[in-house]
C-alpha cells in the first residue's frame, strides 16, 4: 500500500509538473473598473477642472477546444478624460487565442519581447509559439507577424496624425540547456509603408536585425548574461538613405568571489553611432562601463559601491565627446542589540564634461529609522547636496535638508488597526542670489476595520519662503476611504475627497483653492 | 477483465479506509498549517520591518535564487518604505513531496520614507517552503514582488507564474523609459498653469495603470490615470509653483522600473 502510494503520489506530481491544465467549461470572467471625479477650482483656472469619468471593462471567454483551451478577450474604454483618453475610441485591446501543451497561437492584439535590440512591441496579426514540454536541453520558438497600428479604428479608414503603416515580422529560437542555461536567437525584419498614413512626408525606416542573447550560469560563482545584435537599416526611406551595418553589444558578469558575503556584477555597453534598430530599440552613440560591489562585512554592517562611466561621439560626429562618471558609496548598519533599527549613509558624486557641460554634483546623506514592540517608529535624516556648474555660476546651489518622523501604529482585534503619523522637513535651497526656505508638515491617521473597511485623513502643509520673490503657503486636506464589499478584495469602492489652498503673497490673481471628489470602483466577475 | 475491475475496488476501498492513509491526510493537514503559520508570521515580521526574525525564517542553504540578493532587496524595502497595510489572501496550498507551494492574492499599500507618497500594489504570489529539522522554511519566491519590489536587480530572479498581475516586465528584455519635459507658458513667479509632457522613450509600455509625477514645482503628488505606450507622449496642464529652478519629476518614486531612472527630472527654466 505504501509503494503505491508512492507511486500515486509520483504520477501526482508528474502531471502537475507540466504547466497545461485544460479548462472544465466555458465561461466568461472579467473586470470592470472606472472613477467619477469633480474638480472645482475657485480664483482660478485649470484643465483639470469640471467632471470627468472613465470606466474600463475588461471580458474574457474562454474554455475547452479539442485538447486545448480557446478564449476571446477585449478591452472597451467610455473615457470624457482628455488626459485618459484624446481620442474616441473605444476598443482598446482584442484577441483571440488557443493553447494546447505545446502550442500557443494568438490572433488580434500581440504582443512579444525578444532580444531588446531586435524586436519589442505590439502588433495586429498573429502570434504562434512552440514549447517545448521538456525541462532542460530543448529548444523552443517564437514567431509574431503583423501590422503596427495605434488604433483598431485606423484598420478600416485614415485618422489624423495616423503614422505610416508598419510591416513586421519576427522570429525566435531558444535552446534551453538546463536551468539558468540559455541561449537564444532571434531575427526581426520591418518596412514602413511610404502610401500610407496621413503624414506624407514622414520619413519611414525599413531594415533587418539579426541578435544573440544569452544567460549562462556556470556555477555558483559566476554567470555571464548578454546580448548583441547587427542591423542592417535606414530610419528615411522617401530620401533613399542607405542602409548601414552596424552593431550593438551589452555584457554582463555577475560573480560571488565569497558567497553570501560578497558580490560583484560589471556591464560592459557599447551601442555604435549609427546602430538603427528597426524594429527593436537602443539608444545609440554610447559606450558604459558599469561595476556594482555588495559586500555584507557581517549581520550588522553592509556595503555597497556603484561605478558607472559612459561617453558618447563614438564616432566623432558631435564634433566633441561628452563623459559622465558616477560613483556612489552606501553604508547600512542594523544594529543587533536594537532590533528593528536600521542607518543609512549614502553619498554619490557626479561628474558630466564634455561639450559645453561642466557640472559636479556631491550628495551625502544619513537616515535613521526605529520601530519599536510596542507600536511606535522613529525617523531622522538629513540630506545634502552641493551642484557646481563651473560654465553658468548661477546654475550652482547647494541644498541642506532635515526630515523628522514620528509614528504610532497599533493593531486591535480582528485585523483592525490605526496609526498616526507626523512627518516634519526643513530645506534650505542656496542659489545665487535666490536662497528659499521650506516648512513642510505632514499628519496622517489612519484606520482599518477588519480587511474591509479603510479611512485616511491627512493635512500636508508647505509653506516656501524666498528672498527675491512673493512667498507661497499651500494646505491639502485629503480625507479616503475604501470599502471592500467582499472577503477577496474583488470588489472595491473608493472614494477621496480633496482641498487644496494655494496662497502667493502679495498675488491674489494667481492664488486660487481645488476641490477634488472622486468616487473609483473595482469589480471583478 | 472483470476480476481485476474488482481487485482494483478492493484495493481502492482498502487504501481508502487504511488508518496509514488517515495518518497521512492528518499529517498533510498539519503540514499545510505549518506553512499557513510560517507565511503568517514572515507577513508580521516583514510589516514590522524586523529583518532579523524575518530571516529565520528563510533557509539560506536551501535558497533557490540568489540569497544574498534577495536580503539586499528586503534592507531596501525597509530602507525605502513605510508600510501601511498588506491584505493577503491564500489561494491554494499545493504540495511536491514534503515541499508545500503556497500561493497568495495580496494587496499591499505603502508609503515612501520622505512620507511624500502613497501607493497600492496588487498582486498574486507563490511562496515555496521546505521542511528543514521538523520547521518550514521559505526557500522560493515567485510571481509578483510582495517582497523585494525595490530592488530591480532582485526581481529579475523572480519566475512569472499563470496569474500573477501584468506589471511584471522582465528586465533584460526592454523596459519602459519614462522622461518629462515642462513649462510655464504665463512665465515665472507664482502660482501658474504648468505644461508638463511625458513620454515613454523606452522599449515597452508601462503596466503600472497609473503614472505619477510631482517635484518641488508641486506641493503633493498626483497622478496620470492611464498607461503609455513606447514612443507615446502625454501632455498634462497643472497648476504650481512656477518659479525659475523648481522641479518636476516623473514616477518620483521609481514605482515603474524603468531602462534609465536617471532622466526622470526636469528643472524648470
Amino acid at each position: 500500500m505504501k509503494y503505491l502510494n508512492l507511486t500515486l503520489i509520483g504520477l501526482v506530481s508528474i502531471v502537475s509538473a507540466s504547466n497545461f491544465k485544460q479548462e472544465d467549461k466555458w465561461k466568461v470572467e472579467g473586470r470592470l473598473s472606472g472613477y467619477l471625479q469633480n474638480v472645482d477650482v475657485e480664483n482660478g483656472t485649470s484643465v483639470k477642472e469640471g467632471f470627468t469619468q472613465s470606466h474600463e471593462l475588461d471580458i474574457k471567454f474562454h474554455g475547452p477546444l479539442y485538447h486545448g483551451n480557446a478564449g476571446i478577450e477585449a478591452r472597451v474604454r467610455e473615457s470624457n478624460d482628455e488626459r485618459v483618453q484624446k481620442n474616441n475610441e473605444h476598443l482598446l485591446f482584442l484577441k483571440g487565442y488557443f493553447t494546447d501543451k505545446i502550442w500557443n497561437h494568438e490572433i488580434g492584439d500581440v504582443a512579444a519581447s525578444l532580444n531588446p535590440y531586435v524586436y519589442g512591441g505590439s502588433v495586429k496579426g498573429l502570434k504562434v509559439e512552440y514549447k517545448n514540454d521538456k525541462k532542460e536541453d530543448k529548444w523552443d520558438y517564437k514567431f509574431i507577424t503583423g501590422i503596427r497600428k495605434a488604433q483598431w479604428r485606423e484598420t478600416y479608414q485614415t485618422t489624423e496624425n495616423e503614422g505610416l503603416d508598419t510591416y513586421v515580422a519576427a522570429f525566435e529560437s531558444k535552446y534551453t540547456y538546463e536551468r539558468a542555461k540559455e541561449i537564444t536567437l532571434s531575427l526581426a525584419s520591418l518596412k514602413d509603408d511610404l502610401e500610407s498614413g496621413y503624414n506624407k512626408t514622414a520619413a519611414g525606416k525599413k531594415g533587418t536585425t539579426l541578435g544573440i542573447e544569452t544567460k549562462w550560469r556556470f556555477n555558483k560563482y559566476i554567470t555571464l548574461k548578454g546580448r548583441a545584435a547587427v542591423s542592417h537599416s535606414t530610419d528615411d526611406l522617401r530620401e533613399n538613405k542607405d542602409s548601414k551595418i552596424e552593431n550593438a553589444i551589452r555584457l554582463r558578469l555577475l560573480t560571488r568571489p565569497v558567497l553570501s558575503s560578497i558580490k560583484s556584477n560589471f556591464m560592459y555597453q557599447r551601442i555604435s553611432a549609427d546602430f538603427i534598430s528597426a524594429a527593436g530599440s537602443a539608444n545609440a552613440d554610447n559606450e558604459k562601463f558599469e561595476n556594482s560591489t555588495s559586500w555584507k562585512i557581517n549581520k550588522q554592517l553592509s556595503t555597497k559601491l556603484n561605478l558607472k562611466s559612459s561617453r558618447d561621439n563614438l564616432d566623432g560626429g558631435l564634433g566633441d565627446t561628452q563623459y559622465i562618471y558616477y560613483e556612489s558609496l552606501n553604508f547600512l548598519y542594523k544594529p543587533e542589540s536594537i532590533k528593528r533599527a536600521n542607518v543609512d549613509f549614502k553619498f554619490t558624486n557626479r561628474d558630466v564634461q564634455g561639450r559645453g557641460t561642466n557640472t559636479n554634483q556631491f550628495t551625502a546623506g544619513v537616515n535613521g529609522n526605529y520601530r519599536t514592540t510596542t507600536g511606535f517608529r522613529y525617523g531622522l535624516g538629513y540630506d545634502y547636496s552641493n551642484l557646481t556648474d563651473s560654465n553658468t555660476a548661477s546654475s550652482s546651489q547647494t541644498i541642506n535638508n532635515i526630515r523628522f518622523i514620528l509614528g504610532y501604529k497599533q493593531k486591535l482585534e480582528a485585523e483592525s488597526s490605526y496609526r498616526i503619523t507626523v512627518t516634519a522637513d526643513v530645506q534650505n535651497v542656496s542659489q545665487d542670489e535666490n536662497n528659499q526656505d521650506r516648512y513642510g508638515l505632514k499628519l496622517d491617521a489612519g484606520y482599518q476595520v477588519n480587511k474591509k473597511l479603510s479611512m485616511d485623513l491627512t493635512y500636508i502643509s508647505r509653506n516656501t519662503y524666498r528672498d527675491e520673490s512673493n512667498d507661497s503657503v499651500n494646505s491639502t486636506y485629503q480625507f479616503r476611504t475604501t470599502y471592500r464589499l467582499d472577503d477577496k478584495g474583488k470588489k472595491t469602492v473608493r472614494l477621496l475627497l480633496e482641498k487644496q489652498d494655494n496662497d502667493i503673497e502679495n498675488d491674489s490673481a494667481s492664488s486660487y483653492n481645488e476641490h477634488i471628489a472622486k468616487l473609483s470602483y473595482v469589480y471583478n466577475f | 477483465m472483470a476480476k481485476i475491475l474488482i481487485l482494483v475496488a478492493l484495493l481502492v476501498n482498502l487504501h481508502a479506509s487504511s488508518d496509514y492513509d488517515k495518518d497521512i491526510i492528518v499529517l498533510d493537514q498539519s503540514r499545510d498549517d505549518k506553512v499557513k503559520i510560517v507565511f503568517s508570521e514572515l507577513m508580521q515580521n516583514y510589516e514590522e520591518e524586523d529583518s532579523y526574525a524575518f530571516f529565520k525564517l528563510i533557509s539560506e542553504e536551501r535558497f533557490i535564487q540568489d540569497y544574498m540578493t534577495f536580503s539586499e532587496a528586503i534592507d531596501e524595502d525597509f530602507r525605502k518604505y513605510e508600510i501601511v497595510t498588506v491584505d493577503t489572501w491564500i489561494d491554494k496550498i499545493t504540495s511536491d513531496g514534503v515541499k508545500r507551494y503556497l500561493y497568495v492574492k495580496w494587496e499591499k499599500r505603502y508609503e515612501t520614507n520622505d512620507g511624500r507618497t502613497q501607493l497600492t500594489q496588487r498582486g498574486y504570489s507563490r511562496f515555496l517552503f521546505d521542511e528543514i529539522n521538523g520547521n518550514y522554511k521559505l526557500i522560493e519566491l515567485a510571481g509578483n514582488h510582495l517582497w523585494g519590489n525595490s530592488l530591480s536587480e532582485w526581481k529579475e530572479e523572480v519566475p512569472q507564474i499563470a496569474g500573477q498581475e501584468p506589471d511584471v516586465i522582465p528586465l533584460e528584455k526592454g523596459l519602459p523609459d519614462l522622461t518629462i519635459l515642462a513649462n510655464c507658458p504665463s512665465g515665472f513667479g507664482g502660482a501658474m498653469p504648468i505644461d508638463i509632457t511625458i513620454t515613454n522613450i523606452g522599449d515597452s509600455a508601462t503596466t503600472s495603470g497609473s503614472i505619477y509625477y510631482g517635484g518641488s514645482a508641486f506641493y503633493s503628488s498626483f497622478e496620470y490615470v492611464g498607461n503609455l505606450n513606447p514612443g507615446q507622449s502625454i501632455l498634462i496642464n497643472k497648476n504650481g509653483d512656477c518659479y525659475n529652478g523648481n522641479d518636476v519629476i516623473v514616477d518620483p518614486d521609481n514605482f515603474i522600473e524603468e531602462d534609465d531612472e536617471s532622466n526622470n527630472e526636469y528643472t524648470l527654466n
